[in-house]
């Protein structure tokens, strides 16, 4: 990957990736950290997986990326209660079953059902299924919290 | 590769293959209301026309569906109204307050927006309900380019289009107050003549 795409990269998608992590750990730090070991992996990318990369939107890939780090730690099911309303927010998180909640998130920050498909490895056309699903599950676990 | 026009989720179900799923979601139609899941990719712009028209036409003589698809616009105004309180936790640096996510612009196809450019079918899809209106605002704020002032203006309110107008470039506010003064002082001009 040249430099300067890797920086257009990061210009653009590194704000998204951020909110992405931050809303599904509440750690800005952690996503922070993981916003630079994801951008440091696309640049080290080369040969196939980089060709990948740019004929698409990388988008997908990033937070693909940063998905796989985020399953690995703990924060994204945790609720650390620093606030009541982030909390019940973050704990309706929490309950979403993994693929649920990436699929969600990844749908609210505008990707296409392929995208989604992809980077969580539901079948393309589970996916509105899987949206559905999350959306009330969602909806069941925060407002149950709130009352 | 082929440009998928933003907005629309770009798995259209029963373009390929068909399978168990869209199989499923065509057989439902004939023999009654389509499932959730069928209706959130209409209202994402994810069905190939083949389906999509099928959909659109049931929905628009089936009060269920309708209602259908308003309970599924209300889950996802719950979820984003969520996120959001957990977006004012994010550092102020990161500069992302207030700022919505790139390409939301499900459910309001780049025709729509075009179309609501020419005040047709775009504007008045909104105004149809299927979108509530502050989901509407803020998928219109992406591309208010394409709208004219007044139609802007009917669709996100003027304050917001006063907001707009002095978050822009440094000239057009200047020329705006410019506009504004010259204005005030024909005004004052006219007044002072008449007296």
């Amino acid at each position: 990957m040249t430099d300067a795409w890797c920086q257009r990269v990061e210009a653009e998608w590194r704000l998204p990736v951020l909110r992405y992590v931050h809303r599904l750990t509440g750690d800005s730090s952690f996503a922070e950290r993981v916003a630079r070991e994801v951008f440091d992996h696309l640049a080290a990318t080369s040969g196939l997986e980089a060709q990948s990369i740019s004929a698409r939107s990388p988008g997908a890939w990033l937070f693909e990326r940063a998905a796989k780090i985020v399953r690995k730690d703990e924060r994204a099911t945790t609720n650390d209660g620093r606030d009541e309303s982030i909390g019940g927010a973050r704990a309706a998180l929490g309950r979403l079953a993994v693929r649920e909640r990436e699929a969600l998130m990844m749908r609210e920050a505008g990707f296409s059902y392929e995208e989604i498909a992809r980077a969580t490895g539901i079948a393309a056309d589970m996916v509105p299924d899987v949206v559905v699903r999350a959306l009330r599950g969602f909806q069941g676990s925060y407002a149950g919290g709130r009352s | 590769m082929t440009e998928q026009p933003k907005g629309a989720r770009d798995v259209h179900w029963g373009a390929t293959a068909p399978n168990e799923s869209v199989a499923d979601g065509a057989a439902s139609l004939a023999s009654g209301h389509p499932p959730d899941e069928l209706l959130l990719a209409f209202a994402d712009r994810a069905l190939a026309a083949n389906i999509e028209e099928p959909v659109a036409r049931h929905i628009a003589g089936c009060a269920t569906c309708a209602a259908s698809i308003q309970t599924l616009h209300a889950l996802d105004d719950t979820f984003r109204s969520a996120l959001r309180t957990i977006d004012v936790s994010e550092p102020a640096e990161w500069g992302l307050r207030g700022e919505r996510p790139r390409r939301v612009l499900d459910g309001l196809s780049p025709r729509d927006v075009a179309e609501s450019g020419r005040g047709s079918r775009g504007r008045s899809r909104v105004k149809a309900g299927f979108k509530s209106r502050s989901r509407t605002k803020e998928r219109l704020s992406s591309h208010s380019g394409s709208l004219t002032t007044s139609e802007y203006a009917t669709v996100v309110g003027p304050r917001t289009l006063v907001q707009s107008m002095f978050a822009g470039s440094p000239w057009i506010r200047w020329a705006v107050l410019a506009l504004l003064c010259g204005a005030t002082v024909a005004i004052g001009i006219t007044l002072w003549r008449v007296s």
